[in-house]
């Protein structure tokens, strides 16, 4: 299953059928491997903590138009850093395109391996991660 | 020809170590430099199995009722991982855990710091005994050089660690000697030989290579191991 989600100029589309938005997601689910999705929306902010940093944005959904929140786990703060993110690339309102796995649960959360800033950059990142350990 | 081969090959890394002449401080002109920041590639700590020289089964010489534990250990890896409940890694664990390390050489004393979570080790070089009268998370480590190869002696360890995020463990006889030796301007190898009688039937060996991180910004920065605790419910964490 491949999900794609695209910037739709202005307004921001998604094309995923059912959003559970209330599925529980512990920090220990893992992600599916063949789940692969590009997502395109809004920056929130960025919690930079270990193990793994969060990405939070939001999208559109065309059918009901509200925005909806997403977070997309990355790498710890080391690794983001080392491979060439810096917190002051991304501010509020900027769109990012970030690329990765589903978690496995449905909920609105995704594993990010890739990322392209406003200004076109693309950083890859960890791909998805082993298992749960702090040690990534 | 064929006899300088075969020896080169049974020597493994010490016979490398006598092409390569590794760098010296300016203070001691007679033993290796190993300063700086040095890694094993990020899988290593994953299953530490994969790393095993000997025996060459590539298996752990477990005692049968240790058997046991680690597959326990295995099924709730997740929870039960000291290192996923923010405890020191214990050694040689923290050495090939995914994050750089940055060695100091004195006359008297090596110091390992890592990068994970304020962890640091200070290897004694004076001669001076073991503390053999507290156990530690990360033992209790004296070095001595032979030839070109730093060799750590760690005793004293509580048994409250893993050797990697796989459920292998040990008990508080846990006894590791490692073996530093730098192969290359790059490289080094890491040779641990781990033995302890009340969960391995013999000791065995793992061998891991370690790069150098000699780029000019290279430096350790700061991981602070948070609990896995939601950072936003309502985000569906």
């Amino acid at each position: 299953m491949k999900i794609k989600v695209a910037a739709l100029g202005a307004g921001l589309g998604f094309l995923i059928g059912a959003l559970p938005m209330l599925a529980h997601h512990s920090f220990s689910a893992e992600y599916d491997t063949n789940k692969r999705v590009t997502m395109t929306g809004k920056f929130v902010r960025m919690e930079w903590t270990n193990p793994h940093s969060s990405v939070f944005f939001t999208v559109t959904d065309p059918a009901t138009g509200k925005e909806v929140e997403w977070r997309a786990e990355t790498p710890p703060p080391n690794a983001m850093v080392r491979a060439g993110v810096r917190p002051n690339m991304l501010h509020p309102g900027d769109i990012i395109t970030l690329s990765g796995n589903l978690a496995k649960d449905g909920s609105n959360l995704m594993w990010c391996g890739m990322v392209k800033f406003p200004n076109g950059t693309v950083i890859g990142l960890q791909a998805i991660p082993g298992n749960d350990s702090p040690e990534k | 020809m064929g006899v300088a081969l075969a020896g080169a090959v049974l020597g493994g890394s010490a016979a490398w170590a006598q092409k390569y002449t590794a760098p010296r401080a300016p203070w001691d002109k007679d033993h290796p430099d190993l300063s700086g920041i040095w890694q094993a590639k990020p899988t290593v700590g994953d299953d530490i199995e994969k790393s095993i020289v000997d025996p060459s089964n590539k298996k752990i010489p477990y005692l049968p009722e240790a058997a046991a534990k680690v597959k326990t250990n295995a099924a709730n890896k997740a929870k039960e991982d000291p290192v996923n409940k923010c405890y020191m890694p214990g050694v040689p664990r923290l050495m090939y855990m995914n994050y750089p390390f940055q060695i100091f050489q004195t006359p008297k004393y090596i110091t390992v710091v890592s990068e994970y979570s304020h962890t640091y080790r200070i290897i004694y070089m004076d001669g001076s005994p073991h503390v053999d009268y507290l156990p530690f998370w990360l033992g209790d480590s004296r070095g001595h050089w032979e030839g070109d190869t730093l060799v750590v002696d760690v005793l004293s360890f509580n048994d409250q660690t893993w050797l990697d995020k796989a459920g292998n463990y040990h008990s508080d006889q846990l006894h590791v000697v490692e073996r530093y030796t730098r192969t290359g301007p790059t490289t080094l190898d890491y040779e641990v030989t781990i033995s302890d009688p009340k969960t391995f039937s013999k000791e065995w060996k793992i061998r891991v290579p370690m790069t150098l991180d000699n780029k000019p910004n290279a430096r350790l920065m700061e991981y602070e191991c948070q609990q896995l605790a939601p950072i936003r419910p309502e985000a569906g964490n």
